[in-house]
């Protein structure tokens, strides 16, 4: 169902939600936890840190030992609104696939429950993002479309259409006309025979292990555990560096580069597809960005010469 | 729904030393306190914590009527820890996980068992699990070497069980009293009748001995460059690729195919193995 709406009408309506709900919105930098109505906005950018921090965030307490006995530390349940681009709601998707499938991750599941993502769609592509190659298509309990000064209202979960039955009405959805752009633009088929291919190599040349494509992805979910002192704490973890897989005898399966940067690639475009039915990649472009030897994963997955 | 990152406690109950030096082997029994049943197929594997220490992956290398037992070499942090645990210490546990062997379709098949080293320890589960339901599968055949004699682990108890059955024990170094084969042509070694302890590397034993195809399942474990030179024999001696089980290890974390270190392609040592059968191995990457 949807809705026509002006801003006025869905800050209003995020306003009465800041009652109950706890209201994230993104800023340059990272999700910030909104204080006040004045804070809300429709017009936000993609930040840096991506969505899955305020799920599986950076460090995490998983249990604290005591004398006798091992006390496991679950977040604290609370209703959540957040407020996203598409490509970072779209993420939520692949991490979902790996944190709510058997056996259930109880930490993420506690904070992914109860909460209410709000898309506001772009409307122009950003630097070195390349979600329209990608599957990506704007979903969320509500998505908002900006439309000449106003905002289409789009509202996926029905436990919300009473917020907005006094708004006019839009017309129902309608596929065809929506005209989204074409999907599945990807170039990842020449994948299936390049494991051995001297790209890797020649990829990997300037790569100096630091990690920030695997931080900043918002799909990519390895960790490390650890114990420190009277506590067990989960941590990212990064697939770049070179310790990352290496045995206690010294044997590394990935000890080069290469090997690292093909493991990330495949995972993304090849084995977590097998596995999970999805491309683990929503172009978002922050590696793109924030890379700083310039690594460009386009140069992989969309056409190439 | 438990938790499945919090250990349940148990309590060593047994400690037995394996091997001594440097990378010392001890073998750990454990009970869970709460008395929760902890049910596994042999092949699968434990997750235990030295709280404060870490979590590290282990081989349970009994069979369930046994017990809980774990077979550990002394190499990093936690297994440091554990090495100076004593009788009665109170350890953390998570499992089982992993597949384990599918050891119900190997009724009524000859067993044939090749170790090497610490690799021993996921093999002792089959070994129980055939000598606790021995007339459920016919020939039990086991090959257990190690660098010197006095690194092969389980040694006692497999010089017991050589009265009954057939166990060859092989040292890569040179022993008193040991037939020493063949190094260039193993196959070609004239094993005196009644020897069963050989000088030699694992895959030369293999060949040495010859066992046979027919009717068997053979399963492998050591040291990767073991493995490939083990499995290659026994495919010279006419054993198909279906007929060839191992274990495989990598880093792990988690346990339960989410942490991501583990991986080759798309499978999860931790989860989908360890036990892999020779010929889905031979589909996976090259990554291992």
């Amino acid at each position: 169902m949807e809705f026509l709406c002006s801003e006025e009408d869905v800050i209003g309506w995020l306003t009465s939600k800041l009652e109950d709900h706890a209201v994230y919105i993104p800023s340059e930098f990272g999700f910030k936890r909104v204080s006040s109505p004045e804070e809300l906005r429709l017009d936000f950018p993609l930040p840096t840190v991506p969505i899955k921090s305020l799920f599986f965030p950076h460090t995490d307490i998983l249990m604290k030992f005591g004398n006798e006995n091992v006390v496991e530390t679950l977040p604290n349940e609370e209703r959540k609104i957040v407020l996203t681009k598409a490509c970072d709601a779209y993420s939520l998707r692949i991490l979902d696939a790996v944190f709510l499938s058997e056996p259930v991750d109880p930490y993420y599941e506690r904070r992914r429950k109860n909460t209410i993502i709000v898309t506001v769609t772009c409307t122009k592509p950003c630097y070195g993002g390349f979600c329209r190659f990608t599957d990506v298509t704007p979903e969320g309990d509500v998505v908002i479309r900006p439309a000449n000064g106003n905002y289409r209202v789009e509202v996926q979960n029905e436990e919300l259409l009473p917020d907005f039955e006094n708004f006019e009405k839009f017309r129902v959805s309608d596929e065809d006309e929506r005209g989204e752009e074409t999907k599945g633009l990807l170039n990842i088929d020449w994948l299936e025979d390049a494991f051995e291919s001297e790209i890797w190599d020649e990829f990997s040349k300037f790569c100096i292990s630091c990690g920030v494509c695997t931080y900043l992805c918002p799909t990519c979910h390895c960790f490390d555990i650890t114990d420190s002192g009277k506590v067990r704490i989960r941590t990212w973890d990064s697939c770049q560096f070179p310790y990352f897989t290496m045995h206690t005898s010294g044997y590394n399966p990935r000890p080069e580069k290469k090997h690292r940067l093909r493991n990330r690639i495949y995972h993304k475009f090849s084995y977590f597809p097998k596995r999970y039915g999805i491309v683990a990649c929503v172009g978002c472009g922050r590696c793109v960005r924030l890379c700083p030897s310039r690594i460009d994963i386009r140069e992989l997955v969309l056409r190439r010469d | 729904m438990r938790n499945p990152y919090v250990p349940e406690l148990a309590v060593i109950t047994k400690i037995r030393l394996e091997a001594g030096g440097e990378r010392a082997v001890r073998t750990f029994r454990v009970r869970p306190i709460d008395g929760e049943s902890f049910d596994f197929t042999p092949g699968q594997t434990v997750m235990v914590s030295v709280f404060g220490k870490g979590e590290s992956m282990f081989a349970i290398s009994t069979s369930p009527s046994r017990g809980i037992e774990f077979t550990v070499m002394r190499v990093g942090r936690v297994t440091s820890s554990l090495h100076q645990m004593k009788k009665g210490e109170i350890v953390g546990i998570r499992g089982p996980l992993g597949n384990g062997f599918p050891i119900k379709e190997w009724e009524g098949k000859n067993i044939l068992l090749i170790g090497g080293g610490v690799g021993m320890a996921p093999l002792r589960s089959v070994l129980h699990y055939v000598l606790d339901n021995r007339d459920r599968y016919c020939n039990l055949t086991v090959m257990c070497g190690a660098r010197t004699s006095k690194d092969i682990i389980y040694r006692e108890e497999l010089e017991k069980l050589m009265e009954r059955e057939d166990i060859w024990l092989s040292s890569d170094t040179e022993e008193g009293g040991w037939f020493k084969l063949n190094r260039d042509k193993p196959e070609e070694s004239k094993i005196p009748d009644g020897t069963r302890k050989l000088v030699g590397f694992v895959p030369m034993v293999v060949a040495a001995v010859k066992p046979s195809p027919e009717n068997c399942i053979a399963v492998t474990c050591g040291p990767p460059i073991m493995i490939k030179f083990v499995v290659q024999n026994l495919l010279k001696l006419g054993f198909k690729e279906e007929q060839i089980y191992t274990t495989l290890e990598n880093k792990m974390k988690c346990g339960i195919g989410k942490c991501g270190r583990c991986n080759i392609g798309s499978v999860y040592v931790c989860k989908d193995g360890p036990v892999f059968r020779y010929d889905s191995i031979k589909q996976l990457p090259p990554d291992l």
